[in-house]
């Protein structure tokens, strides 16, 4: 029933991977041909993409939503696990492909790229899942009771980002001069440091997300 | 065995809370459920269905655990709701066709029989479905994959009278074969007089009565009679109505409250058939009296 599932999800959010594709190839040749002062044509392309990325996504969240479209998976005969597995599945190949874009036009632009940027490119994919996830624990915490859990993390969330921009530690959501601000979190010096730490993160969060989702009341989605 | 057997079911929402419940429903068995709104019956669907997770308690589908089991057990299982949630931007035939890959004996043959009987537009986007024709799709789908069970939460919500109709003569086919079963919930018991052969009531997310049909219209009566004493504590009243010298009771076993009412030394006492939808008012109006006194 998993792979059915994966189906499905791919066939309900077809029209906005399309519409993301689409536009990804425009700003390819954009930035590709573009004769402009920019230094940075793949900084410009992945902010660009970026903002289609999250665009599409809260469209396909507020699709989701309308259509209520866990509820309909519950009523399935699929279970929990599988409907979160599937979701995340699909959210996942999508980041994939747009770090892969990121990768092809980097590669494009300069074919003498180096493999350190690399690195930078696939831990910003890593920042946005973290962000992704991040989110989808204080949307799915809406059906979760109790009901003031979603404020305390949402609130506590909000905290943290202020302590860490007080403290001038980037976490990761935009791009500055410094080197570190690529990666999420420039907590500490070492690049692999931190990507080891946001990965912990994420894994943590994912699980965290797993023990919401499989306990809420799917009718309140 | 039965089909649908549940254990101590409870879930609780804030001030409210349903059950414990326990229930068994045999195949071939068409169960009303009765109650006032807000006495639990959608909360006990979507327990079933796992749309809300279940505090405590075992429910077993044809025997399957499914607390243990995963949610193959639905495939047994069909529902209509008091909402069906959709892919809105597909029309109703790729509605069915991503519906069909989850139930191994969908049959797309028997759903497009069904919307025609019910006259739904497949080529339709679902989007632009009313409440009743929605409620036609959730129909359609409930009964196009052979399923074992029905759980039906006042799905005649939104049906024209034409629709209800044919609805009913669905459900009547759907219970010929003898092995079928149904819970069809409602507050008009009109709907299922005809169709269910069992009728639960529940109130304030307990069951308050679990009754055979046949056994409701053969003992309840209400009496009418003339008597100068009063009369206290007589057996299986619900309701007592005096004005004196004049008694009016309902009683939910005539034939026990006759026998105490001519060791009383009352005579000439007159006892009328109650309709179902009366014996329902009466119960639910008891049964909402009892429990605010607890």
């Amino acid at each position: 029933m998993y792979s059915q599932l994966v189906k499905t999800e791919f066939e309900g959010n077809r029209f906005v991977l399309f519409v993301s594709i689409v536009l990804n190839i425009f700003f390819f040749i954009l930035f590709s041909i573009e004769d402009s002062p920019d230094d940075n044509p793949v900084g410009s392309f992945m902010g660009a993409t970026s903002i289609v990325f999250y665009v599409c996504l809260i469209v396909l969240a507020i699709q989701g939503s309308d259509e209520k479209r866990y509820q309909l998976y519950t009523l399935l005969p699929v279970t929990a696990t599988e409907s979160f597995l599937a979701g995340w599945f699909w959210v996942l190949c999508w980041l994939g492909l747009q770090v892969c874009f990121w990768l092809l036009f980097a590669f494009t632009i300069d074919p003498s790229f180096e493999s350190r940027s690399v690195i930078e490119i696939a831990s910003t994919g890593l920042s946005f899942w973290f962000l992704i996830v991040l989110i989808a624990n204080a949307i799915d915490l809406g059906s979760f009771r109790p009901a003031y859990v979603q404020w305390a993390y949402i609130g506590g969330i909000v905290i943290l980002i202020g302590v860490l921009a007080r403290l001038g530690i980037s976490i990761g959501i935009y791009f500055g001069d410094e080197e570190n601000d690529f990666f999420p979190f420039g907590l500490f010096a070492d690049p692999t440091a931190n990507i080891f730490f946001v990965c912990t993160l994420v894994v943590l969060l994912m699980i965290a997300n797993w023990y919401i989702f499989t306990r809420s009341d799917h009718y309140l989605r | 065995m039965a089909i649908l057997e549940i254990n101590e079911l409870l879930k609780t929402y804030g001030t409210f809370s349903l059950g414990p419940m326990d229930l068994s429903i045999e195949p071939g068995c068409a169960l009303g459920l009765v109650g006032a709104n807000g006495a639990g019956k959608t909360t006990l669907f979507r327990s079933l269905m796992g749309t809300v997770r279940k505090d405590s308690g075992e429910v077993f589908v044809d025997g399957v655990d499914t607390n243990v089991t995963p949610a193959i057990w639905k495939q047994q299982v069909g529902y209509v709701g008091d909402y069906t949630p959709l892919f809105d931007s597909w029309d109703g035939h790729k509605n069915l066709n991503t519906f069909s890959r989850f139930y191994p004996d969908f049959s797309m043959e028997k759903a497009a029989q069904l919307a025609q009987r019910l006259n739904l537009d497949l080529t339709k986007r679902v989007k632009t479905y009313s409440t009743g024709q929605r409620t036609k799709f959730a129909i359609v789908l409930a009964l196009s994959h052979s399923p074992k069970i029905l759980f039906l939460d006042e799905p005649s919500n939104g049906l024209d009278p034409v629709a209800r109709e044919i609805f009913m003569e669905i459900l009547f086919e759907y219970m010929e074969s003898g092995e079928n079963s149904l819970i069809y919930a409602t507050h008009h018991i009109s709907e299922i007089e005809n169709l269910a052969d069992r009728i639960v009531f529940v109130s304030s997310g307990l069951i308050v009565r679990d009754e055979i049909k046949e056994d409701l219209a053969e003992r309840w009566r209400k009496l009418t009679f003339r008597h100068e004493l009063p009369l206290e504590s007589i057996p299986h009243v619900l309701s007592h109505k005096s004005e004196h010298p004049f008694h009016e009771l309902i009683s939910d076993d005539a034939a026990q409250t006759m026998q105490h009412l001519q060791e009383c030394g009352v005579g000439g006492v007159e006892a009328s058939r109650l309709s179902v939808e009366q014996i329902t008012v009466q119960i639910l109006r008891s049964s909402a009296r009892e429990i605010s006194h607890v």
